[in-house]
């Protein structure tokens, strides 16, 4: 009497196991950036990457600022842009972001040889060696308009196990040849969420 | 009835692998022989890889080992280990869990997960900065110091809270069992009174650490003129004064920024001394007046903090230069590590012993329950029923003594004007040579020196912070008056002599 | 009767009031001169969440390329959270890939409006698609 019982037991707690392990969602492609993505409260997201540098995109083609400038299109130079977040992502996402948009449109370009943390030194280097080679090495060297650099701050508060984190992304465009600053913007982003107290 | 026999003979949740492991590491490290501690913690922690009860304690003792041997690529490591442990309790994760309650009432407090005490948590990410600074990837520093700061926020702000919830829940599971409050409030003066707590250091911690805000604000007042940066310096820099009240190192700092100079060009070398290692846990076994049954005590073991006394106090530096020639200047304590430990715990000590006499007891009364009930059919099956009960609550009596005892004791700040000769002669308090410190003259530097004993042979971590200050862009096509960077700056503060 | 159903409106609009919503009030009762028409599909989950497109508005910006505007107003009860993206098209009627196309997030009180806004990432763009979505936040 006792054994079908317990076999019936078994046979429930292997059910309900197979019923678990088919409830798993399988992996699944999203859009990126869509309200699809995972939030995080304390961490800088993919999709507020994206916002940021549509956002700083936005406000740079709406100002016209880069119109202003001597070269046709505007030549940028990318400064620092410093990560004063606690969260670990490559600023590379946010800025080649931007310059994909502005370089592919034909609105800027960027110089990748210049100052003293050229992104390509080889090249740098190659055009030093070209130029000191025609005698001309003040005017063979690229000469840009503005420098782009920026900072990513955060700031974090809690009130009981609520928590909430407001990340911003400063971007400044300064004027090379005046050394005023020409543009800045910032965007924020403001995320919410609740840690509780006990879990199971 | 053999099989639960031998269960209840084997320990439950003791520790041992660790706490040995634990003692081996701390004896390399005070013996000074760095790369034995090193690999004794770093292979533990890889073997405690699945471990995920006990993993984090050895990473923590892996990563801050490695880092006093000098391997920092295996240091890095383990810090990301740690840090990927703990991260989840600032903003998913609960730090308590329902199953976990039951499952230390069953067996001892030993078998929760170790998610690390908020100094632990702080330190882990502080830490992790250094060997960033020392490598030079100030990028990463500042997002370590950041997260450091995260966690000292998160202390502040939710810790004492949940102590309390804590022990609202503690305190309610002892009142359904009707027990006297006596027991529970004597068990806790006598592990107080073992561990020599002298009565005004017991209660509420406050858990923020002063050398974390300390580095931080002098690795940013050093390496940016940002506006932002420089005010969160000064920030930091108001909060230590508030943490360790008459800090003169900070005066002179805020002093500093307000001055204004530009990133790299200050020629001050704060030197942080990280003396010692920080306590560890004892255990102390004590019968409780709980009438169980026949029995009228039940046996419960309690951790007690230890006090490692042995540790150099302050050192002290000679200036080399000739504004200050002969005079001697002397490091001030900065962090006081064992009373930060020991607040720590103080704090969760009435929950853990009231945790801990209710896990006793219950097991206690469970065993009278099932051996009285087989005693009604058969006498020795009662009789085997008892004895398997006793042995089990001996074999998981045990108290739960996981901390970070690679922690120093103490750290102090000795802030002293850059020698111009590159070089910083520290010495033992007394004047007895401890060892040389190669420094970047005219410029900020930072310097760690660990002693994990007294008679350790120190290691020293040199920051040289101008170093890899990138220059600003240069414009060719219109050439500016460069400005030559061996100019001296007036801006040097002035160095005074502290009391230690 | 009318007594009672005047009654029932005003503690209808105090419950309303007490939840958060807001009272909106406009100077404006003619379109503005960048108004546009437009032609708008409101999903069924629009219809749910009692989220409806107001005013639309496009004109150049000061860089040049166009700037859109949309009031969206939330005849709902509750506060109401959406996303919303903007892709920019050209003459031909051809989608501009852009980076400035993202979905990006938005909140309306109750009985209140708001303007989301996007700027064509170049001159080529000559008129713009508008999607908007429920987002649970």
């Amino acid at each position: 009497m006792r054994f079908p019982a317990i076999r019936s037991v078994a046979s429930l707690a292997s059910l309900s196991i197979f019923v678990a392990v088919g409830c798993g969602s399988p992996a699944k492609y999203v859009e990126t950036g869509s309200p699809e993505s995972i939030v995080s409260v304390g961490d800088v997201d993919m999709q507020d990457i994206l916002k940021a540098s549509s956002g700083m995109l936005e406000s740079l083609i709406e100002t016209g600022i880069l119109k202003t400038a001597q070269a046709k299109p505007a030549q940028l130079v990318i400064d620092k842009v410093v990560n004063d977040t606690s969260s670990q992502f490559d600023v590379g996402e946010l800025l080649y972001r931007m310059r994909e948009q502005l370089v592919n449109s034909g609105q800027a370009t960027v110089i990748t040889t210049f100052g003293a943390n050229a992104e390509d030194k080889t090249a740098q280097e190659q055009l030093r060696a070209q130029a000191f080679r025609q005698g001309n090495a003040v005017d063979g060297m690229p000469s840009p308009d503005f420098s782009l650099s920026g900072k990513i701050t955060q700031v974090k508060r809690q009130a009981g196990n609520t928590q909430q984190t407001t990340y911003t992304f400063r971007l400044t465009l300064t004027n090379i040849r005046s050394g005023v600053e020409a543009w800045t913007k910032t965007v924020d982003m403001t995320k919410q969420g609740t840690k509780n107290s006990v879990g199971f | 009835m053999c099989a639960l026999l031998l269960c209840a003979g084997a320990p439950f949740g003791c520790q041992q692998e660790l706490r040995r492991t634990t003692k081996q590491i701390d004896a390399a490290l005070i013996a000074g022989d760095y790369s034995k501690a090193e690999a004794v913690a770093c292979e533990a922690a890889a073997k405690a890889e699945k471990d995920e009860q006990d993993r984090l304690v050895y990473f923590m003792a892996a990563a801050r080992t490695a880092q006093i041997a000098g391997s920092w690529e295996r240091s890095d490591l383990w810090y990301r280990r740690a840090f990927d442990e703990i991260k989840p309790y600032l903003d998913e994760k609960a730090e308590a869990k329902v199953t976990e309650a039951v499952a230390t009432t069953v067996v001892n407090q030993t078998v929760r997960i170790y998610r690390a005490t908020p100094p632990e948590r702080i330190m882990v990410c502080t830490f992790d900065s250094m060997n960033d600074l020392e490598r030079g990837d100030f990028d990463s520093a500042r997002l370590k110091l950041n997260r450091a700061r995260d966690f000292q926020m998160d202390a502040k702000s939710r810790f004492q809270e949940e102590v309390a919830t804590q022990q609202a829940s503690a305190d309610a599971a002892w009142r359904k069992q009707g027990w006297s409050e006596s027991a529970a409030s004597g068990a806790l003066a006598q592990v107080r009174s073992r561990q020599g707590n002298p009565p005004e250091q017991n209660g509420m911690a406050v858990l923020p650490n002063p050398f974390t805000s300390y580095l931080r604000a002098v690795f940013l007042l050093s390496t940016s003129s940002e506006l932002g940066d420089r005010q969160n310096a000064r920030a930091d820099l108001r909060a230590v004064e508030e943490m360790v009240p008459g800090f003169a190192p900070a005066a002179l700092d805020i002093a500093l920024i307000d001055e204004d100079p530009a990133a790299g060009t200050m020629p001050v070398t704060w030197v942080f001394f990280l003396s010692g290692l920080a306590p560890f846990y004892d255990e102390f076994r004590l019968d409780i007046p709980i009438p169980v049954g026949p029995v009228n005590y039940v046996s419960a073991a309690f951790p007690v903090l230890k006090v490692r006394d042995d540790a150099l106090g302050a050192i002290e530096a000679a200036s080399a230069d000739a504004q200050g020639m002969g005079t001697t200047f002397q490091s001030v304590t900065l962090a006081d590590m064992d009373a930060m430990v020991r607040a720590e715990f103080d704090s969760r000590l009435p929950t853990i012993v009231t945790q801990e006499i209710i896990s006793s007891a219950t097991k206690a009364a469970a065993t009278y329950a099932a051996s009285t009930a087989a005693a009604q059919s058969d006498s020795t099956v009662g009789l085997l029923v008892q004895i398997a009960g006793i042995a089990y609550q001996a074999a998981s009596t045990a108290a739960d003594l996981r901390c970070w005892g690679e922690m120093p004791k103490r750290i102090d700040l000795l802030r002293v004007a850059t020698p111009e000769t590159g070089q910083i002669e520290l010495r033992r308090s007394g004047g007895a040579p401890l060892c040389s410190v190669p420094v970047q003259p005219k410029s900020p530097n930072i310097v760690f020196v660990t002693m994990p004993s007294a008679g350790a042979p120190p290691v020293v971590q040199h920051v040289p912070l101008a170093k890899f200050i990138p220059p600003p862009p240069q414009v060719i096509a219109a050439p500016r008056t460069i400005t030559n960077p061996e100019v001296s700056h007036e801006a040097a503060p002035e160095q005074t002599a502290q009391e230690p | 009767m009318r007594r009672a159903l005047r009654f029932a409106l005003f503690a209808a609009t105090a419950v309303l009031n007490a939840c958060g919503s807001v009272n909106t009030t406009y100077t404006r009762t003619t379109p503005s001169a960048t108004a546009v028409p437009t032609k708008t599909q409101v999903n069924d989950a629009l219809t749910q969440i009692f989220l409806s497109a107001g005013e639309v508005r496009m004109f150049p910006s000061k860089g040049g390329p166009l700037e859109a505007q949309v009031d969206v107003i939330n005849n709902g009860f509750s506060y109401r959270g959406f996303s919303y993206r903007f892709d920019w098209v050209d003459a031909n009627g051809s989608v501009i890939p852009s980076q400035v196309s993202v979905w990006k997030t938005s909140n309306v009180p109750s009985g209140g409006s708001t303007t989301i806004r996007a700027i064509a990432p170049s001159e080529a763009a000559t008129d713009f698609r508008l999607q908007v979505r429920r987002a649970d936040q």
